[in-house]
């Protein structure tokens, strides 16, 4: 809305709290909306469920990685709401995000809440490592491995390894986290909704890896304007391109069909949580949310700053255009949410069927071979991983 | 949740029950001194010689196929005979034992969905243990446990972990920007952190040691995880080095366009700092003594063993405080004070960890707790130890040693 038409509009020129609530939205999403929704969420119910195993390695560590997540929300939003706020962006860059700039305690406050959900993080990291080396049922053999367990895998090694580190070495492999458990998602519906068995599994799999491995060497993409020499910055350009060929892979190979337009167009975190909640949104979310792909790549092309809640009037045309998708997608969230409240409200009325996709027949994966929801600890008894012979229609 | 032992001293074996309160029973046979294989009773369900056998009396198939009522009632009575032969083999053991145990079994609800067989062991009059097994229209489910995972049972510890960390990040800042109540909260915070670590380690202990539960899985995914924070840690180190070298390879003109900076006075490498690591590398020696004692045997040994690494390692600490103290910068002096303090304060904290750590396995060993076979807690501090004494050496060759080189070449000028 304040970018809706040009000049100061509902902030009053305050660019301090325009910021301040960038920050906190880029810290609400990321750590607090997508990691825990994708990792914490779907990996923890899923994970030991697609490889046969009766819980995660270790419980408590998963529990406390949970608790810690309201104690940094509390300090995420006291940080916002002490003394002037923390508008340092999520790169808390120095000097800005120093003494001289920020006096008052609203950036230590956003420094630990980090501290906090980072610790969160790395426990899990090391609970699904563990879980999938040690507990696969078996038969259950690492090439038989569900992708989304391989990408909660590679996720969780890039967790370990970047988090305890310095900004940008953690801020590159941190964008491959957000994204990599959509793609296992995404895998998996396709799969599921094609009636096929993923295409080039295996090419997935390594793909997936390599994405780990080069999202370690890209890192410094982010920072060509701060004075890299030459072949520096030759070397992150290529190691970037580079690390496009598996992404390729995952995307435009692994997606057949419908989605492969709209996933191919926008490979935004969000997009890819909403497939998972309903099939349907992500169509449409999708597109909204490439309109704002589209607005940051066209329109921030053009010149339009960041940071600062104002613009020259020639950008007032895409902005109000985005604006309104933005109220859109809003009205999207207010019908997920109320989808999700009325299936909690209803009680057995209204209750789905164990298997709405019609998978018992033909289930290639574990989840939905058992009760819904599934029972507490899942298998008594682990179950045997065989290969079948491959699906004809 | 009740818990009860059946332990009988004579020749070691314990029999172990858990989860009465829901009927599941599983049972470790283990021998006193090395609690290796918990096998759940049921692990291999006596074959039964029936026409269809081969896909109806495995228990915990999760093969979906709803039962028609009168399989349901077939099923469950064959249920009851598997439960009996299971009670009976479990009776004999104890039979050998000279602990004589009642065996009952029973269907319940036979005629209805859900329905259910369960059995029960009894010592006099006590019921010591039950097994209960249960169909229904759609599953046929087992609730005994058929694996040998360890599923912990609830905790109050990461909630209270958790609210520690709040009090502590809150007391931190607080008392950074002078707050009334802020060092307080703080200290409370850290007490609460503090006492979090005490108690949940001390149910791991005990469900280690006492009961059992650690079993060769389980006792491989400590492992797992163990080496998973190492290696994270190992992480949180280099991010130090690469401050440091950042700093020190290209100094920029705010410090003079040297390293060390100019009018930084260093501390000389082969005074304290060499000592330290002859120390370092001493303990490091010691606590593989220490492991070569346990693996052989040699309890006494070990502990000595342990006590001579835990010495070493407090004469470590004991030194670099005196350095620091000693020291002619400090933290707020240029780039160097801050990285040098950073990396080697934070390695002087896992010094501290890791002799904490090593003074538990100390007593637990004085106390008999690790075996030839089982001290995954000795291992872990062993792999900790040597990730510290490495880390160490790393310190030593770049920050003391090759980080103090031109400030060094001034003095043998003068």
């Amino acid at each position: 809305m304040e970018l809706a038409r040009p000049g100061d509009q509902i902030l009053g020129g305050n660019h301090q709290l325009y910021n301040v609530l960038i920050t906190a939205h880029a810290f609400l999403m990321i750590f607090f909306m997508v990691m825990p929704a994708m990792i914490g969420g779907f990996g923890n119910w899923f994970v030991p469920i697609l490889i046969g195993a009766p819980d995660m390695a270790f419980p408590r560590l998963n529990n406390i990685s949970f608790w810690l997540l309201p104690p940094s929300l509390l300090l995420l939003l006291s940080s916002a709401l002490v003394e002037v706020g923390s508008g340092t962006g999520w790169t808390v860059y120095p000097p800005l995000s120093g003494i001289t700039s920020h006096s008052g305690g609203a950036v230590d406050l956003a420094i630990f809440s980090l501290h906090l959900s980072g610790v969160s993080s790395i426990l899990g990291s090391i609970n699904f490592i563990t879980t999938i080396f040690n507990m696969r049922g078996p038969g259950m053999t690492m090439h038989r491995l569900p992708l989304f367990v391989w990408s909660v895998l590679v996720t969780a090694f890039l967790l370990l390894l970047s988090l305890p580190h310095l900004f940008w070495f953690f801020g590159h492999p941190e964008v491959y986290i957000l994204i990599l458990p959509g793609f296992g998602i995404i895998s998996h519906i396709v799969s599921t909704f094609s009636g096929k068995p993923v295409f080039g599994y295996l090419g997935m799999v390594y793909a997936m890896i390599s994405i780990g491995v080069l999202g370690f060497l890209v890192w410094a993409h982010h920072m060509f304007t701060v004075g890299l020499d030459v072949d520096t910055r030759a070397y992150f350009t290529a190691a970037t391109m580079i690390i496009a060929v598996p992404t390729g892979i995952k995307i435009f190979r692994g997606l057949t069909g419908i989605v492969l337009a709209n996933s191919g167009l926008d490979i935004a975190l969000h997009d890819t949580y909403y497939v998972v909640a309903h099939f349907h949104y992500v169509l449409s979310m999708g597109a909204v949310f490439a309109l704002f792909a589209g607005f940051y790549y066209w329109v921030g092309l053009s010149g339009m700053p960041r940071r600062i809640p104002d613009y020259p009037d020639a950008y007032a045309g895409w902005n109000a255009l985005s604006s309104f998708g933005s109220y859109i997608s809003v009205v999207g969230i207010c019908c997920f949410f109320v989808v999700v409240t009325i299936t909690l409200s209803s009680g057995n009325k209204k209750k789905c069927a164990p298997s709405p996709w019609a998978l018992e027949q033909n289930s290639t994966t574990l989840e939905w071979m058992v009760q819904s929801p599934p029972a507490f600890h899942t298998f008594g008894e682990l179950p045997a991983i065989k290969e079948t012979k491959s699906y004809v229609k | 949740m009740s818990k009860s032992f059946i332990r009988t001293k004579s020749n070691g074996l314990i029999v172990q029950e858990h989860s009465k309160g829901t009927g599941a029973f599983s049972a470790s046979i283990l021998s006193s001194e090395s609690p290796v294989e918990s096998s759940s009773i049921g692990e291999s369900p006596p074959k039964v010689d029936d026409e269809d056998a081969g896909n109806k009396h495995i228990p915990g198939n999760f093969g979906i196929k709803p039962l028609p009522p009168r399989r349901r009632k077939e099923e469950l009575i064959h249920v009851q005979l598997i439960l009996e032969q299971e009670l009976e083999i479990l009776a004999g053991i104890m039979h050998v034992l000279g602990v004589e145990l009642e065996i009952s079994t029973a269907c319940e609800n036979i005629e209805e969905e859900g329905g259910g067989a369960s059995g029960e062991l009894r010592l006099g009059s006590r019921a010591r243990g039950g097994l209960h097994n249960t169909t229904d229209a759609k599953l046929f489910m087992i609730e005994s446990q058929r694996h040998s995972y360890h599923l912990v049972d609830p905790s109050p510890w990461p909630i209270s972990g958790s609210l520690g960390a709040l009090a502590t990040t809150v007391g931190g800042v607080m008392y950074m920007h002078s707050f009334q109540g802020g060092a307080t909260l703080l200290s409370l915070g850290l007490i609460f952190i503090l006492y979090t670590m005490f108690v949940w380690w001390r149910d791991v202990l005990r469900e280690s040691t006492l009961e059992g539960h650690h079993t060769k899985v389980v006792q491989l995914g400590l492992r797992y995880g163990f080496i998973l924070f190492i290696v994270s840690e190992v992480m949180f180190f280099f991010a130090f080095f690469w401050a440091f070298f950042h700093s020190s390879l290209a100094p920029t003109v705010e410090i003079g366009g040297i390293w060390p900076p100019k009018g930084i006075g260093v501390l000389d490498p082969w005074e304290i700092p060499f000592l330290n690591t002859l120390i370092l590398l001493s303990s490091g020696a010691a606590v593989t003594w220490a492991h070569h004692a346990i693996l052989a045997g040699k309890e006494k040994r070990a502990v000595y063993a342990l006590a001579a690494t835990v010495l070493l390692a407090l004469v470590f600490t004991g030194f670099q405080g005196m350095e620091y103290y000693q020291a002619p910068f400090t933290i707020s002096d240029s780039i160097y004070g801050s990285t040098f303090f950073l990396a080697t304060g934070f390695h002087g904290f896992h010094v501290i960890i890791g002799t904490l750590f090593l003074i538990i396995c100390g007593i637990r060993q004085y106390l008999g707790h690790l075996t030839k076979e089982h001290h995954v807690g000795f291992e872990a501090a062993a792999w900790y130890w040597h990730f510290v004494d490495v880390v160490w050496l790393f310190l030593f060759v770049s920050i003391y040693w090759w980080g103090v080189y031109e400030g060094t070449k001034e003095w043998i000028e003068e």
